[in-house]
């Protein structure tokens, strides 16, 4: 029977790749003051392979995890193919999604630090959803600036994180002077934009600001995910021949397919992993791996990421959680070195794949967590056209009910196909700050 | 020289390795981290923390870090001095 890790897995132990250190952005604040908890600074540079999970942390995984890994049959049937698809469910908890995992573990760690209240930036909100429950359960208050077009387009978003005791504040905002300057001069609401606000509030005492994806230390929370599944499907009798999820920033991804990538690195297993993008975001297919701005606010240190731009403005799809431009800088190290593949589909057939997932097996998933979907089904055709079989872990990072709207576009027919073009990326990209010399 | 000009001298050469002062920054307990001093960025300083903890063997407390007003070579040399107090006989 499965048991909740006892510890997160850290991959810098075992994959043979160095991350290039941040770097100081070119205006670099006076303030000097650490921003985050050296607890997680110490998770994020270490080599050790398993980091303890606190007591605490531990307790509340408790509460949803193990989360449970489903063989997807009635699915195998509709599409008459000879693979195996299994899917890892994560949406099973408050937040509805894979984010949890380390907002929990990072409001342990910032209270800790004496931290009474959290701020954040979120767009889709799963992200605030996640630190409005997480807080709900670590004693500590929360306040969610929410990108303004979600919070009147997700009204059923907002209910949920006041239902579990978070304020939550439509960005931009008359709280913030950021926020006050943004409505002054007509401009729309936007993820940077909210997390500017965020960042402001947390000047306010006993607030602390926290971040969602993609640094390592987060990728490192989420690999309970991917540990329980190498134990489920080892139960199981059938380990994994390809790992599929979808890669926003990363830690969807990361959670996953660390844990297997480390055992390949190991020699342990063959396995290949595969990380799904849209066609309206492809940062790891068609970006570049330079050094960038983490967001649009160019005061937080630069990352070496594979980045269409900080300046990158992807259409408006539906899986919101993946418009991000940059990716995990672990990943793309990995990435780089050519340890795991990145695949991209348009939206219309991504939900195709959806809607069958969720007539066949009665779930709907989220749409970040249907690009997944689609990437196993791929795999499967491909799989049958060269008359094997394989099989394939699909990370479900989450559910997809407060996404109704995405799911009637595609049914009415109403969903378009965005594709980023060339010279959308080419002037993105040229907007990239000047990269730091190599030493 | 007493053991807490020891331990400023020790700082202030993670100072030095991570800041971009001058060979000649002339280190006084007043010494700034920032201008006029080792010139450290908030990167740096993160930095300089993770240094301290190799160099001394010990954890830093997160209260304490985050709640820290870094401004010169002492307000470090006190965290890392606190932090020595705390940790048990013989673990370091």
């Amino acid at each position: 029977m499965t048991r909740v890790p006892r510890a997160w897995y850290n991959a810098l132990a075992d994959v043979p790749v160095d991350v290039p250190p941040d770097v100081p952005p070119p205006a670099a604040p006076v303030d000097v003051a650490p921003h985050v908890p050296m607890s997680l600074v110490r998770q994020e540079m270490t080599r050790r392979r398993w980091i303890p999970i606190p007591d605490e942390v531990a307790a509340e995984y408790r509460r949803w995890r193990p989360t449970p890994l489903r063989r997807a049959t009635r699915m195998e049937r509709a599409l008459g193919t000879r693979s195996r698809l299994y899917y890892k469910y994560e949406g099973d908890n408050p937040s509805g999604s894979h984010k949890l995992n380390t907002a929990v573990a990072q409001a342990f760690y910032y209270r800790a630090a004496g931290a009474t209240r959290l701020a954040v930036g979120t767009g889709a909100g799963q992200w605030g959803t996640a630190v409005a429950a997480a807080c709900s359960s670590m004693g500590l208050e929360s306040i969610v600036y929410m990108v303004g077009s979600s919070y009147d387009a997700k009204p059923y978003r907002k209910t949920i994180m006041e239902m579990l005791g978070s304020t939550v504040v439509s960005s931009p905002s008359e709280r913030t002077e950021i926020g006050r300057r943004a409505r002054r001069e007509g401009r729309a609401g936007s993820l940077s934009l909210a997390l500017a606000e965020a960042l402001e509030e947390a000047r306010s005492p006993g607030t602390r600001f926290c971040t969602g994806s993609g640094e390592t230390y987060s990728l490192l929370h989420q690999t309970v995910s991917g540990l329980e599944a190498q134990e489920q499907l080892e139960d199981a009798g059938d380990p994994p021949d390809v790992v599929v999820a979808s890669l926003g920033g990363g830690s969807n991804f990361g959670g996953l397919s660390l844990p297997f990538l480390g055992e390949l690195a190991r020699g342990e297993r063959s396995v290949r992993c595969v990380s799904v993008e849209p066609t309206a975001c492809p940062k790891l297919t068609r970006g570049r791996y330079a050094y960038d701005f983490t967001d649009a606010s160019q005061s937080t240190p630069l990352q070496k990421m594979y980045t269409l731009g900080h300046a990158f403005a992807p259409p408006d799809i539906h899986a919101g959680g993946l418009r991000y431009h940059g990716t995990a800088k672990l990943l793309s190290a990995m990435y780089d070195e050519k340890l795991f593949e990145a695949v991209a589909y348009p939206q219309r057939e991504v939900f195709e794949s959806a809607t069958l997932f969720a007539r066949t097996e009665g779930l709907v998933p989220a749409p970040e967590s249907a690009h997944a979907i689609h990437g196993a089904v791929v795999e499967a055709r491909q799989a049958d056209d060269a008359r094997q079989s394989r099989s394939v872990l699909i990370g479900l990072s989450g559910h997809g009910l407060f996404d109704m709207a995405a799911y009637q576009s595609y049914l009415d027919g109403s969903m378009v196909d965005s594709t980023a073009s060339d010279e959308q990326i080419a002037a993105s990209l040229e907007r990239l700050p000047a990269q730091p010399s190599e030493s | 020289m007493g053991d807490r000009d020891d331990l400023r001298d020790a700082v202030a050469q993670v100072l030095r390795d991570e800041g971009r002062a001058g060979d000649d920054l002339v280190v006084t307990p007043e010494t700034p981290l920032t201008g006029g001093g080792f010139e450290l960025t908030s990167l740096a300083l993160v930095r300089v923390l993770v240094g301290l903890e190799d160099r001394f063997d010990i954890e830093l407390d997160d209260g304490a870090v985050m709640n820290a007003n870094f401004q010169t070579v002492d307000d470090v040399v006190a965290l890392v001095a606190a932090s020595l107090d705390d940790a048990p006989v013989g673990s370091r």
